[in-house]
């Protein structure tokens, strides 16, 4: 990684030096070294301060909505993607929210990245430092040197990861890296909680929704989400009320979720960000696992030029009898 | 549960097909629970997902969404839509904790009268024998 960061920042300069990228969306040192966070560097000069390592992964396609719309018009917004921005990215692109001229994409082939509370609990304090290698992980404190199995440090999202290099770019970091899941079975958790009684279910989601401050981390990072009116925000039908009663918090995460089906990218940022770890990819991949089962896609994440939910087809099947519980 | 609790459906119909049959039932003296309180909307596709949550949240205990047989849409296509977003809807919806019988997709035509009070019959019977919902219900 250390080499990409030094590439990174050759592209970032060379991409300045041409003049035509007025921003680079990247990287920075956080408070801690584990936490990078997002940057948006104007000028050559500062393109030194963009950091790229196995802890920096927070999502920043969404982004570019903001940056698009301050642009000069013929100037380009550079950006930093691993594969899952990339999805992102292309998200927005069929969404029309930006267009491919205006970019220049920056891929990074991702190994996977550390999750920084994960390799806290196992060093006992937060890492400096971290090589993600083939099987393994090779974590760094200011003390020591660890090394730990994938499974146990990588984030959740990277460890069901199946595009880890951006499938539209304009310059690759490393090497593109072609792998499936480590974990096999991406809807394990979707399953076990098909598993339970309505009621247990239902109480599951009460605690969750419990633990939510409603600050619309999710809905505001994720790059399927860019309505420029939302329903969440309209005061007249008001679809939700400000109040966070279980009730409101039903109603907020069943829209949230079901406006994103067919066109969730399965990015993981919405969870990644949720301050207080309301498992919001349990609902999303929900909707995933469906759309692949019912309209036979075979992988319902990936953007493309139509959706599932603005289709049809004569011959599709009613979703709501068999096991859903209806004749 | 109180005494004289009787299930509260509320039922989104289609004025093409289902209201109307709902009409026929009605015109032709059909007896069926009165637990049924019926939205008249233009199509089954106007029903938005989150109607339904709003129906939960606001005491019903059961939702029907009533649209025209495939391939019988006033607009060709409304009910096919339909057809894809409650698919995943209804499938959501219990998945978050609500009771299958609690929230149903039915096709019903404007001939079909009799199906209807049927539907509504035997909705009202699952639901009696569930009980009032308290899932997503605001408290007042």
């Amino acid at each position: 990684m250390r080499q990409l960061q030094k590439q990174l920042r050759q592209e970032a300069e060379d991409a300045f030096a041409d003049g035509h990228v007025e921003v680079f969306i990247g990287y920075q040192e956080g408070f801690e070294r584990a936490r990078p966070v997002p940057v948006f560097v104007r000028d050559r000069e500062s393109v030194q301060e963009m950091v790229l390592n196995e802890f920096s992964g927070v999502s920043l396609s969404k982004y570019l909505l903001r940056e698009a719309e301050r642009a000069q018009e013929d100037a380009s917004i550079g950006i930093v993607a691993r594969g899952c921005d990339g999805l992102g990215i292309e998200r927005l692109l069929y969404d029309q929210c930006i267009s491919r001229e205006q970019l220049y994409i920056v891929g990074v082939g991702c190994p996977g990245v550390v999750d920084p509370e994960k390799a806290a609990q196992l060093c006992g304090e937060i890492p400096v430092a971290a090589e993600v290698e083939k099987q393994q992980v090779v974590l760094q404190t200011s003390s020591e040197e660890l090394t730990v199995a994938k499974e146990e440090v990588l984030r959740d999202k990277c460890l069901k990861c199946d595009d880890p290099t951006p499938r539209i770019y304009d310059a690759l970091l490393g090497e593109e890296i072609q792998r499936g899941p480590v974990r096999q079975n991406r809807f394990d958790g979707v399953e076990q909680l098909e598993a339970v009684s309505d009621d247990e279910r239902y109480e599951f989601w009460v605690r969750q929704f419990d633990r939510c401050l409603r600050c619309f981390a999710c809905r505001n990072v994720c790059p399927a989400c860019s309505c420029v009116t939302c329903s969440l925000e309209e005061e007249e039908p008001q679809w939700l009320k400000r109040s966070t009663s279980s009730s409101e918090q039903f109603m907020f995460h069943f829209t949230r979720a079901y406006h994103v089906a067919g066109r969730c990218v399965s990015c993981g940022a919405c969870e990644e960000v949720c301050p207080v770890g309301v498992p919001l990819m349990l609902l999303n991949e929900k909707l995933l696992k469906d759309v692949g089962e019912l309209f036979e896609e075979p992988s319902p994440h990936l953007p493309s030029e139509t959706e599932p939910l603005g289709e049809f087809s004569y011959d599709d099947p009613e979703g709501w009898r068999g096991e859903a519980g209806q004749s | 549960m109180s005494v004289d609790w009787k299930p509260k459906i509320v039922g989104f119909a289609c004025r093409w097909c289902a209201y109307a049959g709902a009409d026929l039932a009605g015109t032709s003296r059909m007896k069926y629970p009165p637990s049924i309180r019926l939205v008249r909307i233009p199509c089954s596709c106007r029903v938005d997902p989150s109607f339904v949550v709003r129906a939960f949240q606001r005491g019903a205990d059961g939702v029907l969404v009533a649209g025209c047989h495939p391939g019988d849409c006033h607009y060709t296509t409304g009910n096919y839509l339909t057809r894809r977003r409650f698919s995943l809807a209804k499938r959501f919806i219990q998945y978050m904790g609500i009771e299958p019988e609690r929230f149903r997709v039915e096709w019903v035509s404007a001939a079909e009268g009799g199906r209807f009070a049927g539907l509504v019959e035997e909705m009202t019977e699952d639901i009696r024998k569930l009980g009032p919902n308290r899932k997503m219900r605001e408290r007042l």
